[in-house]
């Protein structure tokens, strides 16, 4: 896309977590680069384990989970092997975060003012009234109404959306050049998540600073992502720019997924169904992670795991995306019964 | 022809079994080497007690059983014991071995009745309390804090007060168990009340109990078969601690003189006598039931702290 | 009168006026030192609308609209604080007896949350037979048996199923769980309260496949919530759109979505991220949904109206007949058919 060197570079990332019974594989053999002043999308339902690559990134790994094998790259320094104390000097300058629920992610016994002034204090040398004034111009900047007076108030005073741009300045206050948005909007209405997401793409743009949006609804992601990578089974399977991936799918996941979506001016009766579900990390099959449910599937998916290419301008995971059966093959809506199955009817 | 009936029931029970031991609690249990250690030793004094007619080796209670010519002795390894009298002889030449056992069986049969009772009462109210609301719940809370501000030794006195007063002379000794479980467990109740009604008006809000409640199923039903199964949880670590806050009170209320009659002597009674002695030198009649107290009460505890702990999701690794 | 006789028959669900206010004031003490007033929040103001026998009405709206306390009225979880709910004819808040028994046979509610809606500790074949049992509908315990079968088979779960507990299950099984236990006994109209919303997306699509399915095998009426407009588009036949606590504008789908009338339903519409308008710019949307604990005088949507006017200021519009495109809509809204053709 770009001849700029990658902000982030995430090199066959493995992810484990070992339980007393067994050991998770929560990311397998993850590679992917994040651009200065991109906005990249990760997509995947629950468990794929796109919380899991942003959290690795930032270095909020949940005990016992732990990276165990691969590199990740920040601004050209390697970061997963440094020790805590230098990771937490990082977070805030080189990296922000926006997670799900705004109500957690502040605290709620401080003002919202006294929190954007720490970040900016500790990340940018500023003194204490220029952090101030700079606090006010970032609330500003999110859409605040009469910052002055708000930025006394304590969370607890703002509304959800509020609350939401509020997080977004505390992210965007130590002017880290990468954000990790975890699912910003999910826990928004819909007319907010518009704003918000409308929000989070301006500033970033204006400060050319590159974005991990995290979410599992695609809308959202088709609006705000330059490129968007689909993530199934804690395996990455598809990356690309997003106009691409969104209108000619390659992996069999990717078109499901498209066509699982109920979209308003389409009248199909059902919607497409992906028969299955997605394997729990303690049994994601050999070869193929979605071999199971694919209706494409043949020996060698079953066999043998597909590693990434390059087809069409999209990196994809299939063994099928060169072949003609990928171009023959449109998800029809169906509702499968196990005898109208047998029957032959769809 | 195999009977299927049993034969499905003998298969689910082993399911169920192979699920619990199976479960994140089991494996906590055979991996703590101290908790295997303390649910040993209080297993062993449990069954100790229940046998005690079987193992003891003499009948304290027994009035013809002991003789006053062996008052006093030391224990079997101390000059001047015998092998007959293990743990030495108490002031009225019974076998401390035996008190002690009987003893412990009747601290344990007073505790754990309170126990049941208190839970019984406790998580009816409580589940009562929290499921309606209301004013049912406001006077019931009430209640509680009444019967908190007095303490347990206190309430125990002026039950057993009372009750001397009222019954006739005489019947008081037979009417004495009764009269110390009664005391005990109307002092205990409470704490199981708040617990299962805080438990309840979280799980209140619940889907399913809300699924339940469209269905028509009556709140009784909802409230001993939906919400109680899913409240129990702290309950069990309560039930524990409390057990040994019984026989402490009820060895407390023993001690003062206000317990059991001191014909059948509970640990209590044993240490109370003892302690009269205790510094003319016969040390074994007040120390031997102490150790026994303290053993039986410390591994409880442990047990009652571990099982806390093993049963917060909060702490449970993923499932 | 036959003609009328026919269109009452085919009328499921007929709910006029209802509301539910709830009493949130502080304890009395606060309210006496502070000199407060009581505050009285008004989750639902004033809704009616009826529901067909066999089609599909979505309530839609935002956080506060009063959709999923609605909803619960109608399965008599909140009693309303005034108004009268009418299912089959009977008024549900003076049927007793038989009749009563009747209706609760007829309708089942399903929940948002799969992992809070089945009890853990039971047995998912216990779970189903739940209604059967409370309802006394079977008694004999081979027909229960059979009859957890046959819905676990609808819902195309297997039969082994029912030894299992939900914590064995995915979040779309447990779904499909729910639905089970909802079909038991057979009823005629399942309220469905976000049913997909915690689901990811291709478990949604089985999930709400799986309801279209059944509404034709076995007849079923749904009243459906969400929050989100793509979902609803799909599975519904009438919509009915909710703003703090009252029906704005209720018709059917095609109309609503392609000629919506009410400014907020414009404004939702337009909020909707579509997949397919990868890269361009949204309308820019004002404002949020007020506290409804203080809502606006007048319509409650004037603040963020771009067609608002004085009498929007002053008077709350009511629900109104109007002609839209060959069809009859329900709209609340001075604008409309004044100011705004």
């Amino acid at each position: 896309m770009t001849e700029k060197n990658p902000l982030v570079e995430v090199k066959n990332l493995r992810v484990e977590i070992p339980t007393r019974k067994e050991l998770l594989i929560a990311l397998d053999n993850v590679n992917l680069e994040i651009y200065p002043g991109e906005i990249l999308g990760v997509v995947g339902e629950s468990g794929a384990g796109k919380s899991m690559t942003g959290n690795a990134i930032i270095g909020l790994l949940d005990h016992p989970a732990h990276v165990s094998a691969g590199e990740i790259w920040l601004d050209g320094k390697r970061v997963d092997n440094l020790s805590e104390k230098q990771r937490s000097e990082m977070r805030g300058k080189i990296v922000g975060a926006i997670f799900q629920d705004p109500l957690t992610s502040l605290n709620p016994l401080f003002t919202v003012g006294e929190q954007l002034v720490e970040t900016i204090v500790t990340h940018r040398s500023l003194s204490e009234k220029e952090a101030r004034e700079e606090a006010i111009e970032l609330l500003k900047k999110t859409g605040i109404p009469a910052a002055e007076k708000r930025i006394d108030d304590y969370p607890h005073q703002f509304s959800g959306g509020m609350r939401q741009r509020v997080v977004i300045a505390l992210a965007l206050a130590g002017e880290p050049k990468l954000v990790i948005a975890d699912e910003p909007t999910t826990a928004l209405d819909v007319s907010i998540q518009a704003q918000i997401i409308d929000l989070l793409k301006t500033l970033c743009k204006e400060k050319g600073t590159a974005v991990m949006l995290v979410s599992h609804d695609l809308g959202v992601i088709a609006e705000a992502s330059d490129r968007v990578a689909i993530m199934y089974a804690g395996r990455l399977v598809e990356i690309g720019e997003t106009k691409a991936i969104i209108h000619s799918p390659l992996h069999p996941y990717t078109s499901g997924l498209m066509g699982a979506i109920p979209k308003i001016g389409e009248d199909a009766e059902f919607l497409t169904q992906i028969p299955g579900h997605m394997p729990r990390l303690n049994e994601v099959p050999k070869g193929c992670a979605f071999h199971p449910r694919c209706p494409l599937a043949d020996e060698k998916c079953i066999g043998e795991r597909p590693q990434m290419e390059f087809v069409n301008n999209v990196m994809v995971a299939c063994w099928k995306s060169r072949s003609e059966e990928i171009a023959k093959y449109r998800t029809q809506p169906y509702f499968i019964r196990k005898e109208l199955a047998d029957a032959g009817r769809s | 022809m195999p009977n299927t009936q049993t034969d499905s029931l003998l298969i689910r029970l082993k399911l169920q079994f192979l699920r619990f031991w199976d479960s994140d609690l089991c494996w906590r249990f055979r991996h703590a080497p101290v908790i295997i250690l303390s649910f040993v030793i209080a297993a062993g004094m449990i069954l100790s007690a229940v046998f005690a007619s079987w193992i003891a080796p003499y009948n304290p209670f027994d009035l013809a059983s002991f003789d006053l010519a062996n008052a006093f002795l030391p224990p079997a390894w101390e000059e001047g014991g015998s092998r007959e009298f293990l743990l030495g002889t108490d002031d009225q030449g019974r076998d401390m071995l035996s008190a002690i056992l009987y003893g412990l069986r009747v601290s344990l049969e007073i505790g754990l009745s309170s126990v049941f009772i208190s839970v019984v009462l406790g998580i009816s109210l409580g589940l009562l309390s929290g499921y309606v609301g209301g004013v049912t719940d406001a006077v019931i809370m009430r209640f509680c804090d009444v019967m908190l501000s007095f303490p347990a030794i206190l309430l125990a006195l002026l039950i057993d007060g009372v009750i001397r007063v009222v019954l006739p002379e005489g019947t008081h000794d037979e009417a004495s168990y009764a009269v110390l479980i009664f005391a005990i467990s109307l002092s205990g109740w409470v704490k199981y009340a708040r617990t299962v009604r805080g438990s309840t008006l979280a799980e209140k809000k619940r889907e399913y109990v809300q699924a339940a409640q469209v269905f028509g199923v009556s709140s009784l039903r909802i409230m001993f078969t939906h919400i109680l199964p899913n409240v129990l949880g702290p309950i069990l670590v309560l039930v524990t601690v409390q057990i040994a806050t019984a026989i402490i009170t009820e060895a407390t209320l023993s001690f003062l003189g206000v317990g059991v009659p001191p014909t059948t002597p509970s640990l209590g009674t044993l240490i109370r006598i003892g302690n009269e002695f205790l510094f003319s030198g016969e040390w074994w009649i007040t120390i031997f039931p102490g150790l026994t107290l303290i053993v039986f009460v410390l591994t409880i505890n442990l047990l009652g702290d571990w099982l806390r702990d093993a049963l917060n999701p909060k702490l449970q690794g993923q499932s | 009168m036959q003609a009328e006789a026919k269109t009452q028959q085919s009328v499921l669900v007929r709910v006029q006026n209802i509301g539910k206010y709830f009493d949130v004031s502080a304890p009395l003490l606060n309210r006496l030192i502070e000199r407060k007033p009581k505050t009285i929040l008004k989750a639902v103001d004033g809704v009616s609308f009826e529901i067909r026998r066999g089609e599909t009405l979505s309530l839609v709206g935002e956080s506060g609209c009063g959709k999923s306390t609605t909803a619960r009225m109608l399965v008599g979880l909140h009693k309303p604080t005034f108004g009268r709910v009418e299912i089959n004819g009977l008024d549900m808040a003076t049927v007793k007896g038989k009749d009563a028994k009747e209706l609760h046979n007829k309708i089942q509610m399903i929940f948002q949350d799969p992992y809070a809606s089945l009890n853990p500790r039971w047995s998912v074949g216990r779970i189903i037979a739940e209604p059967i049992i409370a309802q006394k509908v079977l008694t004999d315990k081979k027909e229960i048996q059979d009859r957890i079968d046959s819905v676990l088979w609808l819902v195309n779960m297997s039969p082994e199923d029912k030894f299992r507990y939900p914590h064995q299950f995915s979040g779309g099984q447990r779904q499909r769980i729910s639905i089970a236990r909802s079909i038991a006994i057979h009823p005629e109209f399942i309220v469905c309260d976000e049913p997909t919303s915690a689901l990811d997306v291709s478990v949604q699509a089985q999930v709400l496949n799986l309801m279209q399915n059944l509404q034709k095998e076995i007849g079923l009426t749904y009243l459906f919530i969400s929050h989100n407009l793509s979902v609803v588009h799909h599975i519904s036949d009438r919509v009915g759109v909710m703003y703090l606590g009252r029906l704005v504008e209720l018709a059917d789908k095609k109309i609503l979505f392609n000629y919506p009338l009410h400014p907020y339903t414009q404004l939702l519409l337009d909020a909707i991220p579509d997949i397919r308008s990868v890269g361009k710019p949204r309308k820019k949307i004002q404002g949020e949904v007020p506290n409804p604990l203080e809502p606006p005088a007048g319509c409650t949507f004037h603040p963020r109206c771009p067609y608002a006017k004085d009498i929007c200021r002053k008077v709350n519009p009511e629900m109104r007949k109007v002609e839209n495109m060959g069809s009859i809509v329900e709209v609340a809204c001075h604008a409309v058919g004044n100011w705004r053709k």
